[in-house]
């Protein structure tokens, strides 16, 4: 029984990682249309390196997942630290709306944003997405620092004020230092999750600003191309990394 | 005694549900004192307006005669220990203890002297580098203790601090707090359900139910004279025998009737004939007497006997069918050995040692 | 005190207002489109009714969301299929592991879903390794063809929506308390009947959880569509797609993207309708 447990696991760790490590194999090899293995190279990732308007893409991607992961840091933060310290009305309306925007598709997201920006007037472009991507990216960063402080004893914000400290002090000391490993975290799963998105991108972003999914998501409708295997090796490896880097943080016992 | 606080017609409701109501103490310069009651009795939220966590609705406080109803808890003089320690999880004991003092400023070396003394006080004075979750349970109650004690406040406030403990380790803080309050002559206010506990701590002991205050008084009053049946029955075991007058015998005599029993009740209380009372006697004031015996008062059938070591505890059931409580203790008169259960026993015990309660 | 409330106050106003503005406000802006025309020229006309709402009951479109229902539903189906006893035995398995085990689930949660849609793409294709394995294993003569079939949309979709399911499933399972399950064997029921009345019931909110989480974006994931079935396999997601981007009749996909917040809402309703039975009995 034990045996047949572990066999079906491995044979859903398999279907979940062999296309991706297949992937990855054959970014290294240097037939271009067979798949059989010829021999060992890096031609494709040279052939990325040289690529400018992949590498404009990218360094775009790179500018937006960092920004739009920042600032969803700092509003996500301050709005968790709101929820956990303070009873206010529509306290629960906030959640609740947090709550959906977490769990609705992106496809309704990314078409109520073009809305606004179009109703609005706003050129399609890097601003756009900084906001789409900030917004996408909110819920996550206010729910996982609301649930790491929600583990923590409700009398700390007390006892520190009971101490002396004011309520900026109580917050810089106690609360923003105990939320630390979850804004970490939550910066990580942002940056990936703007690195990664292609349905909101491929409505709010204008001409003159390409993103790199979106460039992927041109190539890859062309056809299975060996640079393609190269750039999503390496944007695995990113998320590999990033997303092994927040577990960490996460799953460390709050000291 | 000069009143370090005073609280004034206290009122304090949380949506329909009140609290406290109308609630008058003053508390003593240097006193233990105790807050007992049931849950929900208002104890520890009476605890949480003193240390300035939550407002009252209407009446005031006093702190050194000074208003502080509108005082928030970091500009008050008062420190707490919480129930749970609220230790800050990220901050070295040391961190800990001195955190109080940072915010007041207070220069390097005389904070680490303080904060060493603190520590040295609780018994802890090699653990300034741990963290907080490399502690024992009772260890980080005792840092909890030092972190409050250091700023020196008027008052300190413990919230049910030993409820986590186990019963040996709880015994042993016990002791140490009663120490250590003798020695640093600050004002406890202690918050317990355990009248144990209270009895066994405090100088005066407010006994509470449903946001009043039942009775005020030493450990010794309340347990031997309780003003109502809810802190006879809440403080202590006891058996509670019902009783009618039956008339009037003089100016400061009455007769009754106790389980079918005649006797006769010196009282100021002003009963009238056909009035019900209860009279209340503890367990250990019973004694198990031959029912032919002269001293027995009351007789009954032995249904139960329960070793508990020190004493030994007996039912009796009466013939009206109530069941009496009795400790006899082995280093005293053996008696209850001699009895067997199903035997017909008497009760007795020493004259005024009862209590009568409306 | 003062300052706490400037500082309460703005915080709070901070989320709120973003939220408003960049989630509440544009929904309100689609629930409008919805009801409203258009010209000739494409713009948005002031003709309200409910003209978009009547014409997705076309055959057509009817067809588009039949279809992307049911591929939906189907996907919901297999994973949870797949992933509930997964989930189950990932619980049971020796705690050293499992922190670990649970990291590899979520990786590919967080990776790219284009490039793992690549992946399987790269994978099922005329020359792909699927075809040549089976032609190695002498099961067929000729490389069948495997890409641009529902059942290749179906595969790429469980592929990237599984672990959607399982980590929900998960967290619900592993929070199950054994005791209860012990305790039904106690009572003497037997395996099937532990699972039914005591496993099945008290994971419940985790089953809802990953229904949603996986049926949702089911309906909305176009470039699955796009890369592993070309342009034939309709979803609702292509079809917003080219209402919004393509013919630009945006009233139009307003109403479909309406449709989508119902259903999103419905889901919700009953998650949180299911939460709600389960703290009652617990208060009990």
């Amino acid at each position: 029984m034990e045996k047949l447990k572990s066999g079906y696991m491995a044979l859903i760790f398999g279907f979940l990682y062999l296309p991706m490590a297949v992937l990855v194999l054959y970014s290294f090899n240097s037939s271009k249309y067979s798949i059989r293995w010829e021999a060992f190279s890096l031609d494709w990732y040279r052939s990325l390196a040289t690529d400018d308007t992949l590498l404009e893409a990218s360094m775009n991607s790179l500018l937006v997942a960092c920004l739009s992961a920042s600032l969803a840091c700092a509003v996500g933060t301050l709005g968790a630290v709101g929820l956990y310290r303070y009873r206010f009305k529509g306290r629960k309306l906030l959640q609740g709306l947090l709550f959906v925007t977490l769990m609705s598709p992106d496809i309704v997201m990314a078409v109520s944003l073009l809305v606004l920006f179009i109703a609005m007037h706003v050129k399609l472009g890097f601003w756009t997405l900084l906001l789409s991507h900030t917004t996408f990216c909110l819920p996550f960063v206010t729910i996982t620092v609301l649930s790491r402080l929600e583990g923590f004893d409700r009398h700390l914000i007390e006892a520190a004020s009971d101490l002396g400290a004011s309520e900026w002090q109580a917050i810089r000391q106690i609360v923003l230092p105990l939320a630390m490993p979850a804004i970490m975290a939550g910066w990580l799963l942002s940056f990936t999750l703007s690195l990664d998105d292609v349905v909101v991108s491929f409505f709010v972003t204008g001409p003159e600003f390409e993103v790199l999914p979106l460039k992927i998501y041109s190539m890859v409708r062309l056809g299975v191309k060996p640079e393609v295997n190269a750039l999503a090796a390496l944007l695995f490896a990113v998320s590999l990394g990033v997303v092994i880097s927040a577990q960490y943080l996460l799953q460390r016992k709050p000291q | 005694m000069k009143p370090v606080v005073e609280f004034l017609a206290i009122t304090k409701s949380y949506g329909a549900n009140t609290v406290l109501r109308n609630l008058d103490l003053t508390i003593a310069e240097g006193e233990f004192l105790t807050l007992l009651g049931p849950s929900g009795c208002g104890k520890t939220t009476l605890l949480r307006l003193l240390a300035g966590f939550e407002r009252p609705d209407s009446g005031e406080i006093l702190l050194d005669g000074e208003p502080v109803n509108a005082l928030p808890p970091d500009q008050r003089n008062v420190n707490t220990v919480f129930q749970s320690y609220a230790l800050f999880p990220h901050l070295s004991v040391f961190d800990n203890v001195a955190f109080g003092l940072r915010m007041k400023k207070i220069p390097g070396k005389d904070l680490q002297e303080r904060v060493e003394q603190a520590l040295a006080a609780v018994d802890l004075p090699e653990f300034g580098t741990r963290k907080p979750r490399q502690l024992s349970g009772g260890q980080q109650q005792r840092v909890a203790l030092a972190r409050a004690l250091v700023n020196r406040p008027r008052v300190l406030l413990l919230d049910e601090p030993l409820s986590a403990l186990d019963s040996k380790l709880r015994k042993s803080m016990q002791m140490t707090l009663k120490t250590l309050q003798r020695s640093v002559g600050i004002t406890f206010v202690f918050v317990t359900h355990d009248q144990e506990e209270a009895l066994s701590m405090s100088d005066r002991v407010v006994v509470m139910r449903d946001g009043r205050i039942e009775q005020i008084g030493g450990p010794r009053e309340i347990y031997e004279k309780p003003a109502s049946l809810f802190v006879a029955q809440f403080v202590g075991e006891s058996n509670l025998l019902e009783g009618v007058i039956t008339h009037r015998l003089d100016a400061t005599s009455l007769a009754a009737k106790v389980e079918g029993l005649d006797c006769v009740l010196r009282q100021t209380h002003t009963y009238r004939t056909g009035d019900r009372f209860n009279v209340l006697l503890r367990p250990e004031d019973l004694h198990l007497v031959d029912p032919s015996d002269l001293s027995a008062r009351l007789r009954g059938q032995l249904v139960e006997q329960i070793y508990k070591g020190m004493t030994l505890d007996c039912v009796v059931e009466l013939d009206s069918g109530k069941r009496l409580f009795a400790s006899e203790f082995f280093d005293q008169e053996e008696h209850a050995l001699d009895f067997q259960v199903g035997q017909r026993v008497g009760l007795s015990w020493v004259g005024g040692r009862e209590r009568v309660l409306k | 005190m003062k300052q706490t409330n400037v500082f309460k106050t703005s915080i709070i106003l901070l989320l709120s207002v973003w939220l408003a503005v960049f989630v509440l406000v544009p929904n309100l802006l689609v629930l409008v489109a919805s009801f409203l025309g258009r010209d000739e020229s494409g713009f948005i006309k002031f003709t309200p009714g409910f003209d978009n709402y009547l014409r997705l009951l076309d055959p057509i479109y009817l067809r588009v969301f039949a279809h992307s229902l049911g591929l939906a539903l189907l996907t919901t189906v297999v994973c949870l299929g797949l992933g509930y006893p997964f989930a189950y035995f990932l619980a049971q398995f020796r705690p050293s592991l499992r922190p670990v085990l649970l990291t590899l689930v979520i990786v590919p949660f967080w990776t790219n879903s284009l490039i793992r849609t690549y992946a399987i793409r790269s994978l099922l294709a005329a020359k792909g390794l699927m075809n040549n394995t089976l032609i190695a294993l002498g099961l067929i003569d000729e490389p069948i063809r495997l890409l641009y079939t529902g059942s290749a949309v179906l595969i790429g979709m469980v592929y990237i929506l599984l672990p959607f399911m399982i980590l929900p499933l998960y967290s619900a399972i592993e929070k199950l308390d054994r005791r209860l399950v012990e305790a039904a064997a106690d009572l003497g029921a037997g395996r099937w009947r532990r699972f039914w009345h005591v496993t099945l019931p008290l994971t419940l909110p985790g089953i809802i959880a990953g229904c949603l989480l996986v049926f949702m974006p089911a309906l909305g994931l176009f470039f699955i569509a796009d890369v592993l079935g070309g342009s034939r396999d309709l979803l609702v997601g292509n079809f917003l797609k080219d209402q919004f981007l393509d013919a630009r009749d945006w009233p139009f996909g307003a109403a479909a993207s309406i449709v989508l917040i119902g259903l999103l809402l419905l889901f919700l309703s009953a998650y949180a309708y299911s939460l709600k039975q389960f703290s009652a009995e617990e208060n009990h």
